[in-house]
């Protein structure tokens, strides 16, 4: 009965071990399935396309309790800001410009998944960052090529971190 | 019979047990240790301080090796997101132009910060701001026909030796990852900020 009991114990332990060491290839099926994924957490991350949230506190209240706490992010001119500040200065802007149009703010464009390490993706896109004219019309007001880091905790994939580079 | 299962047990289990170290938080001990391992190995990445290296095509040789096989770069400019193989290809040319490097030249990282731990201890993320800097030539100014396009400037200052012109300062996303005990880089990503001077 004890070694039974140990059998038990040694299988399951023993199942672990090979789902952690599975491993992709890029472009192959599950590259690419992963590459998927990632595209929609993005989208969700930025609240774009069919995750568009018309109030800009809705979408910083969803980014909060998306995030990871180690999340950060530095901006287009450098700075670097942990979510505490993300949130703080995002909640800041949605008091002051509280409505969005469909399309305002990033939209991300050719997401590639560049690199994969167990539970961390790491990925790249371009962002075009748009905003209502005076006339109401949406015009670019900025791009960036973005790294995006994602990592998967209980089996759900989160947003790391973001390092935005300025593109001409 | 029961010696033999219970060292079965022990050795099957022992990686699960590995894999489940409680996490590190900031700025405890094991924060603050990994930190200042990840700031040397940012010194090796760079080819600064002790890692120095006189000819530039050893620094390149040395990335080629240190550098995970995944790993790629984001940069403004023209040189955009580049593999591991672009990376070294394009630091090879250059090396070819420009074989020799004065002892601070370059990329110089200043204000190492580690940002977030995954992957039970195997993955880290960090920021420096990186300062670039080049040699002076006999009249005491940049010296641009000696280095890369990439760090030809209008706006420049002396670095506290004076023997070396600032001509870019950015903010550094360097990531890296831990493989058979070695961490190494898996990724760098900047954005520029402006002059400090």
């Amino acid at each position: 009965m004890k070694y039974a009991s140990a059998l038990v114990i040694l299988a399951l332990m023993t199942i672990s071990i090979p789902a952690r060491g599975q491993e992709m290839k890029r472009g192959d099926k599950k590259w690419m399935a992963l590459e998927k994924t990632l595209e929609d957490v993005n989208n969700q991350w930025l609240c774009a396309y069919q995750y568009y949230k018309p109030k800009a506190q809705d979408c910083v209240n969803f980014r909060a309790s998306f995030w990871p706490e180690q999340f950060f992010e530095v901006g287009r001119t450098g700075g670097t800001q942990t979510k505490e500040q993300m949130v703080a200065s995002q909640t800041a802007n949605a008091t002051k410009n509280p409505d969005v149009v469909r399309g305002q703010g990033p939209n991300p464009q050719n997401f590639k998944l560049m690199s994969v390490y167990g539970d961390i993706a790491l990925a790249t896109d371009h962002t075009v960052f748009k905003a209502p004219d005076a006339k109401g019309d949406l015009v670019v007001t900025g791009e960036a090529n973005v790294l995006r880091m994602f990592e998967r905790e209980n089996g759900k994939w989160h947003p790391a971190g973001a390092v935005l580079i300025p593109a001409p | 019979m029961r010696i033999r299962v219970l060292l079965v047990l022990a050795l099957v289990g022992f990686p699960s047990i590995v894999a489940a170290q409680p996490p590190m938080k900031k700025g405890d001990k094991a924060w603050m240790e990994l930190e200042a391992t990840l700031r040397d190995a940012n010194l090796k990445w760079l080819c600064q301080g002790k890692y120095y290296k006189p000819k530039r095509q050893d620094c390149v040789d040395q990335r080629a090796k240190f550098w995970d096989d995944q790993f790629f770069e984001m940069n403004p400019g023209a040189s955009g997101t580049q593999t591991k193989a672009q990376m070294v290809e394009g630091q090879t040319a250059g090396a070819k132009t420009y074989p020799d490097v004065v002892q601070g030249e370059g990329p110089n990282p200043t204000e190492f910060t580690l940002m977030a731990v995954y992957n039970n201890g195997n993955f880290a993320m960090a920021v420096d701001h990186t300062i670039f800097k080049i040699r002076l030539n006999s009249e005491g100014q940049p010296d641009f026909e000696h280095v890369s396009p990439f760090n030809r400037t209008d706006h420049w200052y002396l670095d506290e030796t004076g023997k070396l012109a600032v001509v870019r300062e950015v903010t550094y996303a360097r990531v890296f990852v831990k493989k058979n005990g070695e961490w190494r880089p898996a990724v760098g990503a900047s954005s520029p900020r402006p002059p400090s001077k």
